[in-house]
């Protein structure tokens, strides 16, 4: 296998499973990438402010603000980063909001066939 | 000789059940764990156009593409591969298969009630039972039951002596539209008008007289209105009230404006008006911007405050709500 | 005491805010507008005085219910419950708002147990494609009346457990609060648990 430059994720949702499913699949193909997890919309926000990450995976329905909103704001302070939706939510509308601003869009469940999709627009992108 | 039917032979069974299906007054198809028609009822053949020999080994949406990424064959996939059974009612699909009573013309759609079964085969492998029901008829019947509806409520909401609108349709009106404009963030205002010394007019030409005169303003108010979503509508006694939608309050001042020059002009007599010799009105406009959270009854509060303000200022006047600039 | 841990809690609301997306994604379309969705709550209430405990949380004793039974590796009945009344709200954002409100009861029934059959469906597909359980649900049955007669009185009621998810749906007209109740045995219970776990240990790492 190839050895491929060392990425760093930071992985927002609310849900610790969910965040576990995606640390864990994206480690079996990057063993050597770097993740760090967030459990909410501010939460992210705050730690792109602190060290910016390569790649950004985004739940959308979260309690105190929604992924579209974080990636937003991340967007602002941190333009380059590559942000895709990884979300429950698979309505047109918010497929839509990702367009729109310009992120990915990967609907769930959390497996080794949507980590991929999502690893390949991170890569088509940078 | 009588049948004893534990004495029917296998086969014969198999043929009188194929036989049963056959006959029932609906359609009945199977389709196989691999998503192709297995059996195809006489029934849906005379209402497809589509013979039981064309239909078998091919999937519905070979048969009919429309059908791709519909309902119908996502309903079909969640009982073979899940196990699902699955409704399509007939209140929110008119008709998802292409059956006809004439399907040679395509003529006359059925509207169809359709249930979805797994069938479990074995080895895990399910097919899966389509019925349909035509339910033309009682569609045709509720269709019928509306309309009568319809014209018996056209009655309570009209003002039988204006014709407009009555209040009642006014509400309901309101409550709609203040909800379409939360939805698609548009401004909506409100103009409450009211004949100015309008029981005065009563007793100086008679009421008989009055309710003319009220005929009269309330044509001349719709005629003024531009928008075929523009409501006007009989508040109360000599009350109006009109419903702008899309609508923002500066715009319902000048509409509201040119409705009192209308009246104006109409030049209705009106000796004991303290304002002048002619029927006038006074208006109170009220609105709320694109996105604003302000209730709808809040809304028409407003616009009677506001009104309530032009009586004040002297009447034959248009006023826009304000906000009190200071509270006791 | 039977209980979810905090984990197994999580998993099981992930795995039905993916039924309820896809649920949500399907009346959208039918709808013509999106659809907001909370977050969903997840209770676990024990058996006995299950109808109480409903109509208190669902802040009516009269309700509209879609059922259905779903069975194979798990026995489980499953209600979509909504509050009386507001299913009149529903029924006429999806069917169109020409329908006046007398009209709307037949209709109604049909259009609710569709509905009720989208959501059932979409939540249990989840839970099957997840815990590679399998399953076969019945056809959807509509109920109207209070909720002691909606859910079924069994002799042996304390063996039964309720698994109550509180979803807000949203259209953006209007909140309605829907309520999916799973009615299990215990021993499907804790099936359905030992199925989480297996779920929750490849999580952690293959």
């Amino acid at each position: 296998m190839n050895a491929t430059p060392i990425k760093s994720i930071l992985v927002v949702d609310d849900s610790r499973v969910a965040r576990m499913l995606i640390r864990n699949f994206i480690l079996n193909l990057h063993p050597h990438w770097i993740i760090t997890e967030a459990a909410s919309g501010k939460e992210a926000v705050e730690c792109v402010s602190r060290e910016t990450p390569n790649y950004v995976t985004m739940d959308y329905n979260m309690p105190d603000m929604n992924g579209s909103d974080a990636a937003q704001q991340i967007l602002q302070h941190a333009p380059k980063t590559v942000i895709a939706l990884f979300t429950a939510n698979v309505q047109a509308h918010t497929r839509e909001q990702a367009e729109k601003l310009g992120i990915g869009f990967v609907a769930k469940p959390v497996t080794e066939a949507s980590i991929k999709q999502a690893l390949d627009f991170f890569a088509s992108r940078s | 000789m009588a049948t004893d039917s534990t004495s029917i032979p296998l086969e014969d069974r198999f043929r009188l059940s194929m036989a049963a299906a056959n006959k029932i007054n609906g359609g009945v198809a199977i389709i196989d764990g691999m998503g192709a028609v297995w059996f195809w009822n006489q029934w849906l053949e005379e209402k497809s156009g589509v013979p039981c020999g064309t239909a078998i080994g091919k999937s519905l949406p070979e048969l009919f593409p429309e059908l791709a990424d519909s309902r119908m064959i996502q309903a079909v996939d969640g009982a073979l591969k899940r196990g699902m059974s699955a409704l399509l009612s007939q209140s929110l699909h008119k008709s998802p298969l292409p059956l006809f009573e004439r399907p040679q013309e395509k003529t006359q759609r059925l509207q169809q009630a359709i249930q979805v079964t797994p069938l479990e085969y074995r080895d895990g492998i399910r097919f899966c039972l389509v019925q349909v029901n035509d339910v033309s008829i009682a569609v045709k019947k509720e269709q019928l039951l509306r309309e009568q509806a319809e014209a018996l409520r056209g009655l309570a909401y009209i003002d039988s002596l204006t014709g407009i609108p009555n209040r009642r349709r006014l509400d309901e009106y309101l409550g709609d539209e203040w909800r379409r404009a939360q939805r698609s963030s548009t401004p909506l205002s409100v103009i409450m008008l009211d004949v100015d010394h309008f029981k005065q007019y009563n007793d100086t030409y008679s009421h008989a007289e009055g309710d003319f005169c009220l005929q009269r303003v309330a044509n001349a108010i719709k005629a003024t209105l531009r928008r075929p979503a523009d409501l006007v509508a009989r508040y109360g006694g000599e009350e109006f009230s009109v419903i702008l939608p899309d609508t923002p309050a500066n715009a319902a001042v000048a509409l509201a404006e040119d409705i009192r020059k209308h009246i104006e002009s109409l030049d209705i007599p009106h000796e004991s008006s303290e304002v002048t010799t002619h029927i006038t009105v006074s208006m109170g406009v009220s609105g709320m911007s694109a996105g604003s959270t302000l209730a709808a009854a809040e809304l028409l509060l407003q616009a009677d405050s506001a009104l309530y303000q032009a009586k004040k200022g002297g009447r034959n006047r248009v006023t826009l709500y304000r906000e009190p600039a200071a509270q006791q | 005491m039977i209980d979810l841990s905090e984990l197994q809690r999580d998993a099981l609301v992930e795995i039905f805010n993916i039924g309820v997306g896809q649920a949500a994604s399907s009346l959208s379309q039918i709808v013509g507008e999106p659809i907001m969705l909370s977050v969903p709550l997840l209770e676990l209430l024990p058996g006995g005085h299950q109808a109480e405990a409903i109509g208190t949380i669902v802040r009516s004793q009269r309700v509209c219910a879609v059922s259905q039974d779903f069975s194979g590796d798990m026995d489980a009945r499953a209600f979509l419950f909504f509050p009386e009344g507001k299913t009149r709200e529903i029924v006429r954002r999806m069917v169109g708002e020409s329908v006046s409100a007398a009209e709307l009861s037949e209709m109604e029934q049909e259009a609710l147990s569709e509905i009720g059959n989208i959501i059932l469906n979409a939540c249990f597909s989840s839970l099957s494609d997840l815990l590679h359980t399998r399953f076969s649900s019945s056809l959807p049955a509509y109920h109207l009346g209070m909720v002691g007669e909606v859910l079924p009185t069994r002799k042996d009621a304390e063996e039964e457990l309720l698994l109550l998810l509180h979803i807000d749906f949203s259209l953006p007209s209007n909140e309605i609060h829907g309520y999916l109740v799973f009615l299990l045995t215990v021993p499907s219970f804790n099936a359905l648990l030992g199925q989480i776990d297996s779920f929750l240990a490849s999580a952690h790492g293959n």
